[in-house]
């Protein structure tokens, strides 16, 4: 049996440690193949170039995802090569030269590379298809996905995979190279923590730390509260929050963690079951020493979920947003009159059942009371659209009440700038006070025809009052013209653009239309989301798989102990409970914190992005833990297997 | 075959050191089969590790088969670890992954030799240690004492000048350890080969030439065989280890 074939059928009868690890690298290939595929298809690159900087978005996806897999690969590498110190220790001690077992190395993972690569593309080819229905899905394209095989992705990911490559052969090298025989005999003795005696100051980070998250979450709630008090120190909160929360978690998992624990081991005064054997005391060492890897993973967990979540909430909005915008179909403008006639002639000949809804409002200038700004109270002038509630169904007002409408009521509540209740009106000897009564969400007129100034609609005889006696505080009395078209499509949304073309070059037309800018968002939205659903996804299965290489290694330490508990007489099934509760504590712990931080950082900025916060929120949470809870299972079953075999 | 030259080893920082040898001269003549025991802790594992070019000495010379091995390159060193070393550990250090006999041939397998008389060496070294059933078997499908004796025909199978055993039977119940001790004897004497072992064992110790004993990171006294019975070196080893106030064991 010569050298080599000794290796290569060590290599192969190892297989079974590296499946993982390849199955992560199958992953990473399919994810990056697929990604690029998407982004580089013609078909793709049609619909989604139609939007401004789609293009941007999805190589900017490319560049996280990239990221991601080499950090990703990296740290899976030294974990692996790490774990085979014994081996690499016996080579040296038969006589084996650096470079040999460098050339052994590099065979060995060129067949994993070159296998995975493989792989990968033709799993990312199959799942390519699927990723490019539900894009279109999400951005409500509807085309059948045509998908060819691509030459330009293929190479992006061959060079991704050559640099990844040579990455890790510097990396073993270096491993190789500079760790000395002695070190590579005792690397296992060696990542057993020493245990100290928690002493006062591990009493009080550990404290710090909870206080640190706890002072973190009460300032996020607040930002928006400060913020306006102190506008330039949003900036500097906001990284004072992020500071606070990450350090904060890297004490709770170096300190307070541990700390409890203890207190409660204490406790038991000598009197350990099973779970106290298996869990508690490997998690109190376990946790101290993977600190920074575990606060690494939390934060990777809260953005992932954060930014997913606001994506999900733009997304989820979009059409309601679209909707409390437009009030109407569609909504004209001309630089001279709106040519309605010839626009009815043209509907009715196509057979279209429509509606006009044409009206009058006035904009006038207005006095406002003002608290919240700066703290000065004092007197600015605004202007205000007024509309007579006779044209519009279901508002009725009486007396010199009004109903603001197109603010969104949590807007104001957030932000806290509660804006004055009243409006005034003065011309001289005329003044007119009108109290706000209610604030709706949907706007009555057009955003093309209200230019940003409140809207408040009033009873009809107040409407008319302002008008005959403001004089010339009246602005402009501005026309609405706008259609309800019944089964409106984008086929009427077409028959209308092409009625709405001016034949004259001196007369302008122009016109919002609901359906396409609804179309426009669903797009916009479901490019984000699917992005970020893309990302969040990369980044969970990054930091599954680094904890469940953690927990392989932990549980090839730790056999030796299920052999002596085993012994002892502790059944599979008690030894399992333990490590299941282990399982819980290692994966659970870094995935709450994550999702509190996430919650928070979401409920600080959210209405920014949208009108609905529980439903995608929750999703986003829940399809999360589900999808990171297959890890945790995963290292349970792997650590059966070492309970099953320690005896 | 073995000069060392005032070793010490130290461990740690400038400001927390740890002094484990404490400047060693040893001299090992060739064909001479060497315990060295002490305490937990008074450095017998360090001093192997150096003495086999698994670590390096803080300060001091050694020289094997008079080359220094602080000179030689990492190419050289292996080459010697190759040729004139073999290494058998409390842990047995084998491949799960190999059997038994390829266990045995993987010195042999980093160089050109013939396979026939690879395997005739394989032969008669596992006839010789009374593995011979189980060559073809797996290790997790032997015993301690089986493993063990793996681990021996490994170190010995390239006929090596100089063999370093760390704590050989640590592991064994004490019917495997005389029966791995005596084989190793056998082999040493018939291959003419250099041992040293390191052991906390009076009954290991007891089939060796002479015995070092480590106090403190130096050297304590040395005790040789000569003539004397086994039973009789036996004694004098534990009379020697009541004076070190190391392990006690009652007779």
């Amino acid at each position: 049996m010569t050298f080599n074939q000794i290796i290569l059928k060590n290599f192969f009868k190892n297989f079974s440690r590296y499946v993982l690890y390849f199955l992560s690298l199958i992953f990473s290939v399919t994810l990056f193949y697929s990604f690029i595929l998407l982004a580089t298809n013609e078909m793709t690159l049609v619909q989604v170039g139609e939007q401004d900087g789609g293009l941007d978005a999805l190589l900017a996806g490319a560049v996280v995802i990239l990221v991601i897999i080499v950090t990703f690969t990296m740290f899976a590498n030294s974990l692996f090569i790490k774990r085979r110190n014994k081996e690499f220790a016996l080579y040296k001690l038969i006589g084996m030269t650096d470079n040999k077992i460098l050339r052994m190395l590099f065979t060995e993972n060129v067949i994993i590379y070159f296998g995975s690569v493989v792989t990968g593309i033709l799993v990312g080819l199959l799942f390519s298809r699927l990723l490019n229905m539900i894009l279109f899905r999400l951005m409500g394209i509807e085309s059948v996905v045509d998908f060819q095989f691509s030459t330009t992705s293929l190479l992006y990911t061959f060079l991704l995979f050559v640099f990844i490559f040579i990455i890790l052969t510097i990396q073993n090298v270096y491993f190789i190279k500079k760790t000395k025989l002695i070190t590579l005999m005792n690397l296992g003795g060696i990542t057993e923590t020493k245990y100290k005696h928690p002493n006062v100051l591990t009493y009080i980070l550990g404290i710090v730390g909870f206080v640190m998250i706890v002072a973190g979450y009460f300032l996020s709630e607040n930002l928006y509260d400060i913020g306006f008090e102190y506008p330039v120190i949003l900036f500097p909160l906001m990284l004072i929050i992020l500071f606070l929360t990450i350090v904060g978690a890297y004490f709770i998992f170096k300190f307070t963690v541990a700390l409890i624990l203890n207190i409660y081991r204490k406790s038991k005064n000598g009197h350990v079951n099973v779970n106290d054997v298996v869990a508690t005391s490997t998690i109190m060492f376990k946790m101290k020493s993977n600190a920074f890897l575990l606060t690494l993973i939390t934060t990777i967990t809260a953005i992932s979920l954060t930014a997913m979540s606001l994506a999900y909430i733009s997304y989820y909005s979009a059409e309601r947003m679209v909707e409390s915008s437009h009030p109407y179909d569609y909504s004209l403008n001309a630089s001279g009159e709106v040519p309605v006639e010839k626009i009815s002639e043209a509907l009715d000949n196509a057979g279209y059942r429509y509606e006009w809804i044409t009206f009058d409002f006035v904009t006038i200038e207005s006095e406002q009371e003002n608290e919240s700004i700066n703290n000065e109270s004092g007197n600015f002038m605004t202007y205000v659209n007024i509309v007579s509630d006779s044209h519009l169904e279901g508002y009725d007002l009486e007396g010199d009440t009004g109903v603001v409408t197109g603010t969104a009521d949590i807007i104001e509540e957030v932000l806290n700038a509660t804006e004055s209740d009243f409006f005034s009106f003065s011309n001289g000897e005329y003044s007119k006070t009108i109290e706000i009564i209610e604030r709706h969400e949907d706007t009555v007129i057009p955003p093309m025809y209200a230019f940003g100034a409140n809207t408040v609609v009033v009873d009809d005889e107040v409407y008319e009052e302002l008008v005959a006696e403001m004089g010339d505080k009246v602005l402009s009395i501005e026309e609405v013209n706008s259609i309800d078209v019944e089964n409106n499509s984008m086929d009427v949304h077409a028959f209308l653009a092409e009625v709405m073309t001016s034949d004259d070059e001196d007369v302008w037309y122009g016109y919002t239309s609901k359906i396409e800018d609804s179309i426009y968002m669903m797009q916009i939205m479901g490019l984000t989301v699917f992005i970020m659903g893309f990302i969040g996804l990369a980044f969970l299965v990054a930091s599954g798989c680094i904890l469940y290489f953690k927990q392989i290694v932990e549980g090839d330490d730790e056999k030796g102990n299920f052999t002596i508990l085993r012994k002892l007489g502790f059944t599979e099934s008690e030894l399992l409970r333990g490590v299941a509760l282990k399982m819980l504590f290692s994966f659970g712990i870094p995935l709450i914190i994550g999702i509190l931080h996430s919650i928070f950082a979401v409920r600080a900025g959210w209405f920014l992005f949208g009108t609905e916060l529980i439903v995608p929120t929750v999703t986003v949470i829940v399809i999360y833990t589900f999808l990171y809870s297959i890890f945790g299972m995963l290292s349970l079953l792997y650590y059966r297997k070492i309970i099953k075999e320690s005896l | 075959m073995l000069t060392a030259k005032n070793i010490v080893k130290t461990y740690g920082t400038r400001q927390n050191k740890t002094e484990v040898l404490k400047g060693i001269d040893l001299k090992i003549e060739a064909g001479e089969f060497v315990s060295i025991m002490g305490a937990s802790g008074s450095g017998k594992t360090t001093l192997l590790n150096v003495l086999s070019s698994i670590d390096q000495p803080s300060s001091g010379e050694i020289i094997i088969d008079n080359q220094n091995i602080e000179q030689l390159s990492n190419r050289q060193l292996s080459e010697f670890r190759k040729n004139d070393l073999g290494f058998i550990f409390q842990e047995y250090n084998l491949l799960d992954t190999l059997t038994v006999k390829e266990n045995i041939l993987l010195p042999m397998s980093i160089r050109d030799v013939s396979k026939n008389e690879t395997n005739t060496l394989v032969d008669t070294l596992v006839k010789e240690l009374g593995i011979e059933e189980s060559v073809n078997k797996y290790p997790y499908q032997i015993s301690g004492g089986q493993k063990q004796r793996t681990s021996a025909a490994r170190a010995f199978i390239h006929e090596p000048k100089m063999i370093f055993a760390d704590e050989p039977t640590g592991a064994l119940d004490s019917k495997s350890a005389t029966d791995l001790l005596q084989k190793l004897r056998d082999l040493q004497q018939k291959n003419q080969a250099t041992i040293m072992m390191v052991t906390h064992d009076p009954t290991a110790a007891s089939y060796s030439d002479r015995i070092i004993f480590l106090k403190d990171g130096q050297v304590y006294s040395t005790l040789v065989r000569g003539e004397k019975k086994q039973d009789m070196y036996y004694r004098e080893i534990l009379d020697t280890q009541r004076v070190l106030g190391g392990v006690r064991h009652d007779v």
